[in-house]
């Protein structure tokens, strides 16, 4: 690493403590339901079509983010509506308009299975401003992987309908695994002479119904080839391109994403989950729950507690413990660390060195 | 309510985030969510009543024309749509469920002025 970019990583690190010690919360999830219209083979929350949980009544929502209307300004918080699917909720374009009618912003992160016309106009008119769709490749190995027949041509038509609004900031993720890494050109093909504007591209963390099924891990050859994809592609600048921020990638920082590796779990993100807990990402381990919105208040909890997302030393164990990549990467994503914190699940920059 | 503190780390965050080269993450994104919102829209909102009787209409479709939000009244007759950020507005008001809750012509109504709640009179068909 020359002198350069290390400046660069040093200020970056800076720019990282100092928006710790802010810790402004911009980013609010809610599971609003565990509810799903599909049963994907990757689920990282092990939704099902008849979930046991129920779905999370929309005033008690409500009711927990009032006191964050004090101390933000309006529109500074984006809520992210998850699940589950999102969709599945008769009221959302209630909830949508129930938010925005307090300040707060909204989104969906959708499968696009039940996303038609109807739905993406009722939507857009409740305000909503943002969508992240879900396309893990060609037919056949989407179809695979969302487990249903008809998944690929309902998400395409959810698209074409998403890609024609001027007013929803959108994005298409593609969790990249073992079937469809060899189809990664003619999925970036078909997203250009579509004109999708963003492509986001993940790989499957080994959590939740993923766990168990080693089809879905990439190995260290391919998700080195996934690297080298997204920052030849980025260089083409035909389609804004990405790696999703789920992990430090060493040598491929910066040229795979718009900046530096940042976990802000707890530190710009939090949510609330089906049960009313509240949490950083939905999708990180439950034993980092902080409270519970029928018990605690939302804004006291954000502000007093978090605080193992805020000081993250506690990751110096295990594999980390002697890295030398650590004061850059700081324990990595913290979806990638279980219950009982002794070592990381999954590290992609280990996986870059491997030969 | 923003104190002098925060507006000293917002001032650190921009100056640290323009020497990493990184400020393109002040609109970060979560990683298994969606991109921020950050676009522009108006809220137009108003009531929906009947020219005939002056009662308040449930159910009536409402959009700018060529765009593709809507919305429906509700039973007190009122509306709020999001839409993008123009000129002028050429609101439509359809009713689209046959004969539930009366039946109304079509009607259109051009806005310009977003802040004001507006009300429209549908006349029976």
């Amino acid at each position: 690493m020359n002198y350069f970019e290390s400046g660069r990583r040093s200020f970056h690190n800076y720019f990282r403590l100092n928006e710790t010690r802010f810790h402004e919360l911009n980013y609010l999830f809610w599971e609003c339901t565990r509810r799903c219209n599909l049963n994907c083979l990757h689920c990282g929350s092990d939704c099902s079509k008849t979930a046991a949980q129920k779905d999370m009544p929309l005033d008690d929502f409500l009711k927990s983010i009032e006191p964050l209307r004090s101390y933000y300004a309006k529109d500074s918080i984006t809520v992210a509506i998850t699940g589950g699917e999102p969709l599945l909720r008769g009221d959302l374009d209630l909830c949508g308009k129930e938010l925005r009618k307090r300040g707060f912003r909204w989104g969906i992160v959708t499968n696009g299975f039940a996303y038609d016309e109807a739905m993406h106009g009722k939507l857009a008119g409740a305000g909503m401003g943002s969508l992240t769709l879900s396309i893990d490749g060609l037919e056949e190995s989407h179809n695979w992987l969302r487990n249903h027949k008809n998944s690929y041509s309902n998400a395409i038509g959810a698209l074409q309908l998403i890609k024609k609004s001027k007013r929803i900031n959108y994005d298409v993720v593609t969790c990249v695994n073992k079937r469809n890494i060899t189809e990664l050109n003619d999925i970036k093909k078909y997203f250009v002479d579509n004109d999708v504007k963003a492509w986001r591209l993940f790989t499957i963390s080994p959590i939740g119904r993923a766990s168990n099924n080693p089809e879905l891990q990439l190995d260290a050859a391919q998700f080195k080839y996934l690297m080298e994809f997204i920052s030849s592609s980025r260089k083409e600048k035909k389609i804004d391109v990405k790696f999703s921020c789920e992990s430090f990638v060493g040598p491929y920082e910066k040229k795979v994403r718009d900046g530096y590796f940042f976990c802000r779990a707890g530190i710009n993100i939090a949510s609330v989950l089906i049960d009313g807990s509240i949490s950083a990402c939905p999708n990180i381990d439950r034993s980092f729950v902080q409270g519970n919105i029928y018990t605690d208040d939302l804004f006291q909890i954000w502000n007093q507690k978090f605080t193992e997302m805020r000081d993250r030393t506690w990751t110096k164990t295990g594999m980390c413990s002697n890295c030398k990549e650590y004061k850059w990467c700081q324990g990595g994503g913290l979806h990638f660390w279980q219950g009982n914190r002794e070592e990381i699940v999954k590290c992609d920059c280990v996986n870059l060195s491997a030969r | 309510m923003k104190t002098t503190n925060q507006r000293k780390q917002k001032i650190i965050r921009k100056l640290l985030g323009t020497l990493s080269f990184t400020s393109a993450l002040f609109v970060f994104q979560a990683c298994y969510g969606m991109p921020r919102d950050t676009g522009i829209d108006v809220q137009i909102r108003g009531t929906v009543k009947s020219a005939k009787t002056n009662l308040p209409i449930e159910g009536i479709k409402v959009y700018v024309s060529n765009h593709e939000q809507y919305v429906f009244s509700d039973g007190s007759g009122n509306f709020v749509l999001y839409t993008e950020k123009a000129d002028s507005y050429l609101v439509k008001f359809e009713d689209i469920d046959a004969d539930n809750n009366g039946a109304f012509a079509t009607k259109d109504t051009t806005i310009k002025n977003v802040y004001n709640s507006i009300e429209v009179a549908l006349d029976t068909k």
